[in-house]
């Protein structure tokens, strides 16, 4: 699979993905304006990725600190991507710090919205 | 809700004619200062004149900011424990930059202070120059080192008098007002913020408000007031509350921007923090075009009289109705979002401002 590795701005997430450990990082703040050019190239690179050539399931780990509701719209499309991939071979992870009630809240949420392995860390 | 009110467009009023207004009541701290300038500096970029002396209004910035945290003190409250700290602001016209600062200082200062500022005003700027040099040799004019030369510095580089007030406020304590200015064009017509600074610190106290901006929202803008509300998270013994005001602040901040015209690469709007007995409360403001109304008040309605669950299902069925959605960049979330977010303690208001425009008011409390 296609390695991904963006370097976090001021607004925008680390996003990288190497296909040795099997898993997708995106963390830090997601603020861009525009969320759509931002969240496009990860969402078609979900869309092309093949559990087949992967040993392990694939790991969605989120650890955001602040998103905008537009962030969440294509982060929440990213996810149902990949629930295409079946439940077997895909799980999020999604990580907040424990004073962020928020976070912990819109973790919930997504894990209600799709049909995928996911675990709460609270750290 | 019912008794809490929207503020923000008085403000906006009282201020309409300043490109940039910040005024902040704590908590202080070193690790602001770099936070502050942020703001100052994205505004006076894109303003002519001005962008050039933007080095040097940010080193006023600094040292007056730095003043303020070495030689102000808490007010001591009747029952002997520690008050506010004071208040840090600015105002930006088209030529000119206001720094407003007020800080306590002991009573037994005043004097000392007065007869400094008093005698820093009176010389020339060959003699500010010399005194300088004395100073940084001897500093003599202050036991608590720096205190004559931030504001010898203060004046040499803005070229301007001081101004200034006390207020003794209690028995062993003075309130010190002061105005750094600078102009850039020399004929503009200068305005004394002293008084009036004093006043809305009056009023922030009295209403519990903490920060107030007026300025451009466009997203270059919002980045560094984040990055001083993030600050105030980590320094507030109501985390768990403030993190909450970041994520809110954000969706509210961001609405304004994508929703307001762009005049001047400037999307202008107004922004306030405070505290009330109900929790802590955001409100935010903008002017829009009486065209939009309609279908904002639709989306307002359907968030109006919801229960926390009712907006949490009407969030939830939306978020997932936006996957589908083919404008990308509009789906009405944020709005949604933030009543969520408020568990629906939210109010607005629209002021008619005549020529097809209205000021559209919104606060939340959490």
């Amino acid at each position: 699979m296609r390695k991904i590795n963006l370097k976090s701005t001021e607004d925008t997430p680390q996003v990288e993905y190497h296909d040795g450990d099997n898993i997708l990082r995106i963390i830090g703040r997601s603020l861009p304006e525009d969320a759509w050019a931002f969240y496009e190239p990860v969402i078609e690179w979900a869309s092309v990725y093949s559990p087949a050539s992967a040993s392990s399931a694939l790991v969605i780990e989120l650890f955001l600190e602040y998103f905008n509701s537009s962030s969440g719209r294509y982060i929440l499309e990213l996810l149902s991507t990949l629930e295409k991939k079946g439940i077997d071979n895909v799980k999020v992870v999604w990580c907040a710090e424990k004073d962020d009630e928020l976070m912990v809240e819109k973790g919930e949420e997504f894990s209600s919205l799709v049909d995928l392995p996911f675990e709460i860390k609270v750290a | 809700m019912k008794d809490e009110r929207l503020s923000v467009y008085s403000l906006f009023e009282e201020n309409r004619d300043a490109r940039l207004v910040f005024t902040y009541r704590g908590p202080f701290q070193d690790s602001l200062t770099e936070r502050i300038i942020g703001i100052s500096e994205n505004t006076l970029e894109n303003q002519g004149e001005m962008a050039r002396a933007n080095r040097k209004v940010s080193f006023l910035i600094v040292e007056c900011f730095q003043n303020m945290l070495k030689h102000g003190e808490n007010m001591i409250n009747l029952d002997g424990s520690l008050g506010d700290r004071g208040l840090f602001g600015f105002h930006s016209f088209d030529s000119t930059f206001y720094i407003n600062s007020i800080n306590p200082i002991p009573l037994a200062e005043k004097a000392r202070i007065k007869r400094l500022v008093d005698h820093v005003n009176a010389l020339s700027r060959e003699e500010l120059k010399e005194l300088y040099k004395e100073q940084i040799q001897t500093n003599s004019l202050s036991e608590k080192g720096g205190a004559g030369l931030g504001l010898i510095e203060l004046a040499r580089k803005s070229g301007q008098p001081i101004r200034y007030r006390f207020d003794d406020i209690n028995e062993t304590q003075s309130l010190f007002s002061n105005q750094i200015l600078f102009k850039k064009d020399i004929n503009e017509e200068e305005k004394n913020f002293v008084s009036k600074t004093r006043g809305s610190y009056d009023q922030m106290l009295k209403d519990g408000n903490l920060i107030f901006y007026k300025g451009d929202l466009s997203q270059k803008s919002i980045l560094p007031l984040l990055n001083i509300v993030e600050l105030n998270v980590s320094l507030s013994p109501q985390q768990r509350a403030m993190k909450k005001v970041g994520h809110i602040l954000i969706e509210m901040l961001q609405n304004i921007s994508r929703h307001t015209p762009e005049v001047d690469q400037r999307k202008e709007g107004v922004f306030l923090i405070g505290v009330s007995p109900f929790g802590i409360r955001i409100q935010s403001g903008n002017v829009i075009s009486n065209s939009v109304i309609p279908t904002l008040k639709e989306r307002l309605d359907e968030i109006t009289g919801k229960s926390p669950v009712e907006l949490k299902n009407l969030h939830r069925l939306k978020f997932k109705e936006s996957i589908n959605m083919k404008d990308k960049n509009s789906s009405g979330l944020g709005l949604i979002q933030v009543a969520k977010a408020c568990n629906g303690r939210f109010i607005y208001d629209f002021k008619d401002l005549g020529k097809g425009e209205s000021f559209f008011s919104f606060g939340v409390v959490v």
